[in-house]
Order: structure tokens, then sequence, then C-alpha cells
């Protein structure tokens, strides 16, 4: 027998248990967060492949569509624009006809014609008609016009045909993109670029350009009065594979997930209509796909959007 | 604030002064969780506080110093309790820059809706490191009892003044530490 008190001897007891029963715990919670962090990445990069591959099957089933609509489309434009070009060309002729009779008209005295030309010109309002039949020749040729570059521009949307490419500096391409749109973004942005040197890649210079101009005049108009654009470049090695990484981003209004699964859609807009047509953003998908890289965008509401396009710097011959 | 901190208290109120005082001590201060402690709970601050004052007032020992030297005996109770990734750290120095960065992703991980004080670093004259502690809780002096604490697991000796506090009206403490040897 010890002199020990025994209520002692049971709290000591006691409290050594409940010390190994909180290291337990503690010991199952830190490796259940761990579980949990891993899930989570394992989810995230799950989602992200999936909508990747969503994106990639949308646009590779509309891309087939709009290539079939317009090359179909494209043949009647064809025709009717060179016919409607001919047909001003004839008009041009027939007035030149009516101003000569109707110069010639009071030396024919007293012929019938120099009765009957002037009162069919009258009841036909011949004189409207060749003010208005050119304006009316012109909107039209004007209107197929825009037609065949809306359907010229879907051509892009799929990544059909080849490109001619060179090597170039990215840097100096969106240097000269923010030139072309400078006008545009001068009052409203201010432009912060952090420029790594990168290597040359093999691209379409116009396409490429087409691209930048198109992010960068969609970022200043999500900014209400006054936001910033930054433009970074970087080299990134993934897979063994090197990439230079293009990064525009804006401080504006940003967008929801609903409308950041759609933003590369053909003809979708969030935009009032007639104000942009909705190809941008798919025919700068289709013009990175054509260069064999990628383009991705993250976005959180009121707080900005960002494009991160990742070009190859060896392309992958076809 | 988290159950682990109160488990300590009580272990060295009882190691220190005897199972009468702890039991004393609730009873005078009667906390709502009756003073049944376990680590991966939270508890109301005050009834820390009201402990602290309630024993001030037995001892005659100024509150600050029984924080500072409460912050002491924690630091070994918790170091006892932290994962592999801490015993990593070979000194003080290494070990106070990160708290943030190791000790508090620790907790984090343990307790996600831990409360923690935020510390911001200077270098001061020589090798001396100033630290800037702002909480909700002002308890810098149990943060110089656990830096002490530190000092005494590294077998290194430092002294901490404490020129400009929060208890004083300023923004955040300013905790300047000056290494011997």
């Amino acid at each position: 027998m010890t002199n020990t008190d025994p209520y002692k001897a049971a709290y000591e007891r006691e409290r050594f248990a409940r010390k190994k029963a909180e290291n337990l715990l503690d010991e199952k919670t830190r490796s259940l967060y761990d579980n949990v962090v891993q899930l989570q990445t394992t989810v995230d990069a799950l989602e992200e492949a999936q909508e990747q591959l969503v994106q990639s099957e949308k646009m590779a089933s509309i891309g087939q569509l709009t290539a079939g609509v317009a090359h179909e489309i494209n043949n009647p434009i064809g025709f009717s624009l060179s016919n409607l070009n001919t047909l001003s060309e004839y008009v041009d002729s027939f007035i030149k006809l009516d101003e000569l009779v109707s110069a010639s008209i009071p030396s024919l005295d007293s012929h019938a014609l120099a009765e009957q030309y002037p009162a069919l010109r009258k009841q036909e309002d011949i004189e409207f008609i060749v003010g208005d039949v050119k304006s009316l020749l012109v909107d039209s040729i004007k209107g197929l016009n825009r037609v065949r570059d809306i359907v010229a521009n879907l051509k892009k949307v799929t990544h059909v045909g080849e490109l001619e490419m060179e090597k170039c500096n990215i840097n100096d391409i969106i240097e000269e993109s923010i030139k072309v749109v400078w006008s545009e973004l001068k009052y409203k942005m201010e432009v912060e670029k952090e420029f790594a040197t990168v290597p040359l890649i093999s691209c379409h210079t116009g396409e490429i350009h087409q691209v930048l101009m198109n992010l960068f005049l969609n970022a200043s108009h999500a900014c209400e009065d006054k936001g910033t654009l930054t433009i970074k470049t970087f080299t990134q090695t993934i897979k063994e594979k090197e990439w230079v990484i293009v990064q525009v981003a804006d401080n504006g209004k940003g967008m929801s997930k609903e409308v950041r699964k759609k933003i590369f859609d053909p003809f979708f807009t969030t935009k009032p209509v007639g104000v942009g047509t909705g190809l941008g953003l798919s025919v700068s998908f289709g013009i990175i796909e054509k260069h064999q890289g990628k383009i991705k965008v993250t976005s959180e509401e009121d707080k900005g959007t960002t494009f991160i396009i990742s070009l190859p710097v060896e392309q992958a011959d076809n | 604030m988290q159950g682990s901190i109160f488990t300590a208290f009580s272990d060295m109120i009882i190691e220190q002064m005897g199972m009468e005082q702890w039991n004393e001590l609730l009873e005078t201060t009667e906390p709502e969780s009756k003073g049944m402690y376990t680590s991966g709970d939270q508890y109301d601050d005050s009834e820390l506080v009201n402990m602290v004052v309630a024993l001030s007032e037995k001892t005659g020992v100024e509150p600050e110093k029984l924080i500072q030297a409460f912050g002491q005996y924690l630091f070994t109770s918790l170091y006892e309790n932290s994962p592999k990734d801490v015993s990593k750290i070979t000194s003080l120095r290494e070990f106070l820059l990160s708290i943030h960065s190791v000790i508090h992703v620790e907790v984090k991980r343990l307790h996600p809706n831990a409360y923690l004080p935020k510390f911001e670093y200077e270098d001061g004259e020589g090798t001396d490191l100033i630290m800037y502690y702002t909480s909700k809780r002002k308890l810098c002096h149990a943060s110089v009892g656990l830096i002490y604490g530190a000092a005494k697991q590294y077998n290194e000796e430092v002294t901490i003044s404490h020129p400009e506090c929060m208890h004083t009206g300023k923004d955040r403490c300013k905790l300047i530490i000056k290494f011997k040897g």
C-alpha cells in the first residue's frame, strides 16, 4: 500500500487519458485536414479539366456547324456582291441614257416623244429614282460586305486552314496592339506592363494582334470609368514543354460563373444589341487553338478578370 | 479562446499551487464552462481574464506578471503537442520569424476558427529583433512569456523590452528582443 491519495492517483490517470485523447484528436484532425486539402486540389483540377473538355467539345461541334454554314453562305454572298457591283454600273449607264435623252428633248419640237418622255418620267418619278437608286445600291453592298466579314470571322472560330507563321517576339506584338487601341484606352485605363524576356514564338502576327486588341478593349469595357490593365509576359515549363504566357488582367466588374462558361461561345455577348457581335472571344479562342495554345479565364465579380494565354515555344508538327 | 490555453492554465495552477487553489479559483470566478476544459473547444476570453484577476488579488502579483509567467509555461505545453514540422526549427530567431508561416498554419489546420494575433518584424540595433504584436485580445504579456519560453527551449538567452504597448493606447505593441551571446 502506498500513501498516495487514491483520488489524486485517479485524477492523474484521468488527466493522462484526457491528454492522450486530445493528442489523438489533434492527429486525426491533422490527417483529415491534409486529406481535405488534397481532395480539394483534386476537385479543382478535375473541375478545370472538365470545363476545358466541355469547352473544346462545344467549340468543335459549334465550329463544324459554323464552318458549314459559313461555307454555304459564302457562295450566294459572293455572287450577290458581284452582281450588285455590275448592277451599279448598269444603272450608271441607264442614268447616262436618261440624261442624254432629257437634254435632247427641247430639240425634238413636234415629235411625239417630246411630250411622251417627260410625261412618263414624271409618272414614274424618275427624278426621285435617279437620286435614290445609288444609295440603295451602296447600302446593299455595305450590308453584304458586313455579312461577308462576319462569315470570314466565323471561319476563324474553327481552327481550319493553315496560317503563315513567323518567329515573333510577343512583347513587341503587345506593344503594337496597345498602340492601335490606345485612343480607346488612354483616358480610361492605366496600363501596367511587366514583360519578361521571352523566347520567340511561331505565330501569325495579324491574328495574335486581333486577339490582344480584343482583350484590351474588353478590359476597358469592363471598367466603369477608371481602371487598370495589367499585362504580364513570362515563360513557364509545364510537363517539360516550354510555354510563353501572356496575362491580361483588369480590375473591372468581373463576371459570374454562368457568364464565364459562355464567353467563348459564338454570338454570346453581354453588350447591348448592336454594340458587339459576340464573336470577339470565340474568334480569339479559335486563333489561339490554331497556334496550339490555350486561353483561359479567371474572374471574380467586382474584382476583375484575367485572361491567360499560353503559347508553345515549340509547336508540334501537324 | 482555444481550449488548449485553458488546459495549460489549469495544469500550471494545479502543478504550482495545488488542486485546492484551482478549485478555489473556479469557485470565485464561476466560469460558464465550470472549469471543464478540453483542448479542442473554444471558451470565452473572460473566463481566463477573471481567473487572472482573482489570482492577482489573492497573490498580490500584478496581472501582467502572472500572464507573462503563464505565457512561458504555455510555450512548453504547446511545443510538446506541436507536429514534427515545428521541431525542424533550430534557433529562436528562426522560430520567431516563422510564427506566421509555420506555427499559425499548424494552428489553422487544427482549429480553422481560431483567432490569431498578427506579428510584424523589423531589424533592430545589432542583432536585435523587433516584433510588433497586434491582437484584439491584447495579450502582449503572454507573448513576452511565450518568447521567453521559446528561448529556454532553444537554450538561448534573451531580454525583452516592451516600450510601446496596446494597453497604453498604441495601435500595436513593440517588443524588442535582445539576443545575448
